[in-house]
């Protein structure tokens, strides 16, 4: 265990100690900014949750409880929003900026790969936390999420099964999405980052050669 | 003023360089050393000239030596920018910090509004009289009735839900005053438009103390 967290701690500092080229740069600005707010988004779901209740009855009271009546949660609730959706444009620019820096090719792709896992990981946190204020809009963007799942070929149905606890959105998605909100994607996210500034720090550094002055 | 050279520049390179650097008017000390080639120069010599001069050569860095008063100059103003970031930072930690300890006080609505509060003294309510009080913001009135038992119901008529009831002490009800409904201490419907019973709240008194207390 020691050793292990040994282990990430390294990693991190390694990835913020490390040089890099001005081509690189411009790459990893948006890396560590992506990374802030994902920092922003722990410290303000902790505090959410302190006062969240995941159960259908009393959901949306909880979120009109935390905006109107406990103090600042209007600001943390809304800090919470606006930073997933500003992770959500920040991911999209840097996949797009990957993709004409053809990081899709050559022997670094598999960065490229978990990359595209990281993304994909923040929009599963937007779907799954959108459902959790438990309002009408929250309803049937599940409803409607849900069957965006059920028309993946073969296995759609078996997954929107699992995703829903049932036929119908009800009691069983808000606990389902909760958990993986608050506990299954969190711990996901921070291995695949991990990963991925392991892997610049390994691949791409190798790859963009530094000009005699940078060095 | 020193410029610096990688330890292996060919001897014809710090040559030509001295070259330039005496058409300044300023004398060229070279020093080899292990890790790299130094040409040292006088205080005395022409910066920007110098500057000009080495802008083409990419193989040679140009250092400039401080002044003792300029470097002084200089690590006053470095401190100052030091102790101010950290002032800065220290300032937005505090901002940042008060809405999270707000945020973690339980909301002040659950702390001044608890679901039991002192509804008076015996002393204070005699029998055939009431008292109004607010519990968790919403009135309720004490009554004592003819017999001297202490009832507590709420204060509001639920036939609209705005109107305030009062004690009619010769009918020994609670009249509304808008719609003339009416209602018993228990707080049924005993007359008028009220659709349903008064909601009841506990009544317990401790000594000369009458407390009124809901669930939940």
């Amino acid at each position: 265990m020691r050793s292990k967290r040994h282990g990430v701690r390294r990693t991190l500092w390694r990835a913020m100690q490390q040089p890099v080229s001005p081509r690189q740069a411009g790459m990893m600005r948006f890396v560590w900014l992506l990374i802030l707010l994902f920092a922003v988004q722990i410290v303000t779901g902790i505090l959410l949750s302190l006062y969240y209740q995941p159960s259908p009855e009393s959901a949306y009271e909880s979120v009109v409880f935390i905006l109107r009546d406990v103090s600042f949660g209007w600001l943390l609730r809304g800090v919470h929003y606006w930073s997933a959706q500003l992770m959500i444009a920040l991911g999209m620019l840097q996949v797009i900026r990957a993709f004409y820096a053809g990081m899709y090719k050559g022997p670094g792709r598999i960065h490229w790969y978990i990359g595209m896992l990281l993304f994909l990981s923040i929009l599963a946190f937007a779907l799954t936390g959108s459902l959790l204020a438990w309002d009408q809009t929250a309803y049937w963007g599940a409803v409607g999420a849900m069957e965006w799942v059920e028309a993946i070929p073969v296995v759609g149905t078996m997954m929107a099964l699992v995703l829903r606890g049932g036929h119908q959105v009800g009691a069983a998605t808000l606990g389902r999405f909760y958990s993986i909100h608050i506990l299954l994607l969190p711990w996901i996210t921070f291995y695949l980052l991990l990963a991925h500034l392991w892997l610049q720090s390994r691949i791409r550094a190798e790859q963009v050669p530094m000009t005699p002055k940078e060095k | 003023m020193i410029l610096v050279l990688e330890p292996d520049a060919p001897q014809e390179l710090v040559e030509s360089l001295c070259r330039d650097v005496e058409s300044l008017g300023v004398t060229c000390e070279v020093s080899r050393g292990p890790r790299e080639v130094i040409i040292a120069l006088p205080p005395t010599v022409d910066s920007v000239e110098l500057q000009k001069l080495m802008e083409e050569r990419r193989e040679v860095d140009v250092i400039p030596i401080l002044t003792e008063p300029e470097y002084v100059r200089q690590r006053g103003r470095r401190k100052f920018m030091r102790s101010l970031l950290a002032g800065l930072g220290l300032l937005s930690g505090v901002a940042a910090g008060i809405p999270v300890v707000g945020f973690l006080l339980p909301p002040r609505k659950q702390l001044s509004q608890p679901n039991r509060v002192l509804g008076g003294r015996v002393w204070q309510l005699s029998r055939n009289e009431t008292k109004l009080v607010r519990l968790r913001g919403k009135p309720v009135l004490v009554i004592n009735d003819e017999f001297g038992n202490y009832h507590a119901v709420s204060a509001l008529c639920t036939h609209m839900n705005v109107c305030q009831l009062e004690w009619d002490p010769s009918r020994r009800l609670l009249a509304c005053p808008c719609h003339d409904g009416a209602f018993d201490v228990h707080g049924n419907v005993v007359a008028g438009p009220p659709p349903t019973p008064l909601q009841t709240f506990e009544v317990e008194v401790q000594g000369d103390e009458i407390y009124i207390s809901r669930e939940g």
